[in-house]
């Protein structure tokens, strides 16, 4: 069902049509927050926050159209408010953590380690925490959501050129936090 | 091209967010730029790097409690007018009815009086009973035996429902008991079994080596004595 639709019929009243709306966006709320603190009780936290701003929200919605941008908008604001309740504890600086850390932290054959897939997605995770909260956000809807740029910038209520900017600092400190921890993958040393 | 837009255009060929025209302007200069296409390249190799990770990040259950409200009541603009308007009428209903009662009462003529035996309410004119002091001849009285009596016959009924659930909790414990040791019984016994089996299988097995250990020493030792005569027999 079309979603603007779906969301007339909410703000008509119908509640069944708010589970429709949960059911399709629930799974992509998760992993947006999942990638954003690499934590399942923090990602089912705001997921949840998220859905209950959005029932609370929803009837004011002007333009259903926009629906994807808010929801999303809500569920970055949440994290970040999560950052800042937590005294950002959870999430360390790229700069800091490099120079705390140096290769990476807990695994001694890291120097020589070749990626495996298995564990190329807890690395990947452990290095888009370190950067700036408003790179990894970037990263995640550009790269693992796949938005549009426009999109993106609709969602952060910045111009276009801020998110790609964004985009390109996040994914050169992203390679940089990869090469300090020297990370060998073939698609990173073909350079 | 200053060094914004270069980022920008960069981004745009990497997601390929551009017109075809545009692209092909861009991969014009890239041509000419071997830094701008050593950077194009660092970041495709990040980016295949990105969609390499497969993670399958699978929500839980999330629990959804049917709203008792509908979702309209939360607008924020409309919510406190609402709210106004339902206590004004609420006050409006209630005190329409306390005005309503009084009118009703009054006109029926309406007595309330208080005396040490309790609240009287009666209608029309006022007919209250003559207080003595003297016991009321028509109520029941039990005597201090009865009051004993009637205590006993409760404690009594108390210990037998005690009783009685004491039974059925201690019953319940002991076919639990039953249960478990049933449970353990059952499983030590298949152990046992299991462990039986190994123990023959281990024992046939070694039975078996030895055996063929056995066969293979003497054919060794025949080939020695074999040898040895052939020995002999040459010199």
């Amino acid at each position: 069902m079309d979603e603007a639709v779906l969301i007339k019929q909410i703000q008509n009243g119908d509640n069944a049509a708010y589970s429709h709306l949960v059911e399709k966006w629930h799974s992509k709320i998760y992993r947006f927050a999942f990638r954003f603190f690499a934590d399942e009780a923090d990602a089912r936290e705001i997921t949840q926050k998220t859905f209950i701003k959005t029932f609370q929200g929803v009837s004011g919605l002007k333009d259903p159209e926009k629906f994807s941008s808010w929801i999303y908008r809500i569920a970055n604001n949440l994290c970040l408010d999560e950052l800042k309740r937590a005294g950002r504890r959870k999430s360390t600086s790229l700069e800091a953590y490099i120079e705390q850390t140096g290769p990476l932290e807990g695994d001694e054959s890291a120097p020589d380690a070749i990626l495996q897939n298995k564990e190329l997605g807890t690395i990947l995770q452990k290095a888009l925490l370190t950067l700036p909260d408003e790179q990894r956000t970037v990263i995640i809807l550009k790269e693992y959501e796949g938005l549009k740029f426009r999109e993106i910038a609709d969602i952060l209520e910045e111009p276009e050129s801020t998110v790609k900017s964004r985009l390109y600092y996040g994914l050169k400190s992203t390679r940089r936090v990869l090469t300090n921890w020297n990370i060998k993958h073939e698609y990173l040393n073909n350079g | 091209m200053d060094k914004n837009d270069a980022q920008s255009r960069l981004m745009d060929y990497l997601y390929d967010e551009m017109e075809p025209a545009e692209r092909r302007e861009f991969e014009e200069i890239l041509h000419d730029d071997q830094d701008l296409q050593k950077e194009l390249d660092d970041m495709q190799s990040m980016r295949k790097l990105l969609q390499e990770d497969n993670t399958e990040i699978k929500p839980g259950n999330m629990l959804l409690i049917k709203p008792d409200r509908d979702p309209t009541e939360f607008d924020r603009s409309g919510s406190a007018k609402r709210g106004k308007i339902f206590t004004l009428a609420t006050l409006a209903a209630i005190a329409a009815a306390i005005l309503l009662s009084f009118a009703v009462f009054s006109f029926m003529n309406l007595q309330i009086s208080h005396t040490d035996r309790g609240t009287l309410i009666s209608f029309g004119s006022e007919t209250l009973p003559q207080e003595t002091n003297e016991p009321d001849q028509t109520e029941e009285y039990i005597t201090k035996a009865e009051f004993y009596d009637m205590i006993d016959e409760l404690q009594n009924r108390n210990s037998q429902v005690m009783a009685t659930a004491l039974q059925q909790t201690r019953e319940q414990h002991q076919q639990q008991m039953e249960d478990v040791i049933q449970t353990l019984t059952t499983y030590y016994d298949q152990r046992r079994q299991q462990d039986l089996i190994l123990v023959s299988e281990g024992l046939a097995q070694l039975e078996e080596e030895t055996y063929y250990k056995f066969l293979q020493t003497e054919e060794t030792l025949e080939d020695l004595i074999f040898a040895f005569n052939v020995q002999q027999t040459d010199e």
